[in-house]
């Protein structure tokens, strides 16, 4: 499959996912190389130019990551992956 | 070509401390940094890399969030290592449309059936049609074992519609679309001479089920036998897509 791949303070990121909630895009980031340094971002506009924009708290990081794991809830209450 | 990395590559799925500690780094990384330019290049990475990247970070956010409970880990792993039929036709459309238009919502298209589905009106997403002739130059692209499969796959995505008689000269949609393989199979360098061999003399699509075997205990055309085919080729499907891609190793 195709994916977008950003240079982020010059390690090469994977976007994996992208989630849109009331009014803000979050774009959830893997390093190519180190695959234990996963990021999360939002995507702004700005003169031009689309930018990432860290989170602005722990709040907000933490409804990044709810975004996530419920939009991919049914790997994780599959039958199939149970016992 | 991506290169393909197993999860002990990742880390230790069963460890939930390095899992917990992977998005408090992530936490750290993702609050209060600098803006960035975002500098996207469009790269072609193995989708079964993806999916074990995506489980590994989805399982660390559910234990964060305290939402794992029983669940096995290690098996969530390994349910997402499986090939789909939806994901080979993903592959394919991937392959086809690297460099095709966006959604809306920034999505590629999902499928050659998606990709030549035109709606009426951007509104109604129940009134639209097929461009047969569309499908048909795209299936034409495709060789062999991959060729089979998308034009399986075309069967499918058309659902309950392959059969409406919509087309050109009132042929039903998938016929429509093999009258267009056969029209552009016969020009020369259009088609290579395994789709020419295949739809040679063939104007529906009983005809070419039937010429390829695909029959049922009856003895009657069946597109499910074609479907048992192609799913039992889905992994040589698999690779020769990533044979075919030319995307740059990332990892």
């Amino acid at each position: 499959m195709n994916v977008d791949v950003s240079v982020i303070d010059n390690k090469s990121y994977i976007e994996i996912d992208k989630i849109s909630k009331n009014g803000k895009t979050y774009v959830y980031l893997i390093n190519s190389i180190d695959k234990t340094d996963f990021i999360i971002r939002k995507l702004v506009a700005l003169n031009g130019d689309i930018h990432y924009k860290g989170l602005d708290n722990d709040k907000e990081f933490d409804l990044a990551l709810m975004y996530f794991t419920k939009k991919h809830e049914s790997i994780l209450s599959s039958d199939d992956n149970k016992e | 070509m991506g290169k393909v990395v197993s999860v002990s590559d990742i880390m230790d799925v069963n460890d939930q401390d390095a899992l917990v500690k992977m998005v408090e780094r992530a936490r750290n990384n993702s609050i209060g940094v600098k803006d960035t330019v975002r500098n996207a290049k469009r790269f072609y990475v193995d989708m079964r890399e993806i999916k074990k990247l995506l489980s590994v970070v989805i399982v660390s956010c559910a234990l964060t969030l305290g939402a794992v409970g029983t669940i096995q880990v290690s098996q969530v792993i390994q349910e997402k290592d499986t090939i789909k039929t939806e994901d080979v036709t993903q592959e394919i459309a991937s392959l086809l449309y690297a460099n095709g238009p966006e959604n809306l919502h920034g999505a590629h298209y999902s499928s050659i059936v998606s990709k030549n589905t035109i709606y009426n009106n951007s509104n109604d997403r129940d009134n639209f049609y097929y461009n047969h002739e569309g499908i048909a130059k795209d299936l034409l692209k495709l060789d062999g074992d991959m060729f089979d499969y998308a034009f399986c796959s075309v069967c499918t995505d058309m659902g309950k519609n392959i059969n409406n008689l919509v087309g050109v000269g009132g042929r039903s949609n998938i016929d429509s679309v093999i009258f267009y393989l056969g029209l552009y199979s016969s020009i020369e360098g259009r088609a290579n001479d395994y789709i020419r061999n295949s739809f040679s003399g063939v104007d529906n699509l009983n005809d070419y089920l039937v010429l390829n075997n695909y029959l049922d205990k009856d003895g009657e055309p069946s597109i499910e036998e074609f479907k048992k085919s192609c799913d039992r080729r889905a992994f040589k499907v698999f690779d020769s897509i990533q044979k075919d891609s030319k995307g740059a190793n990332i990892a």
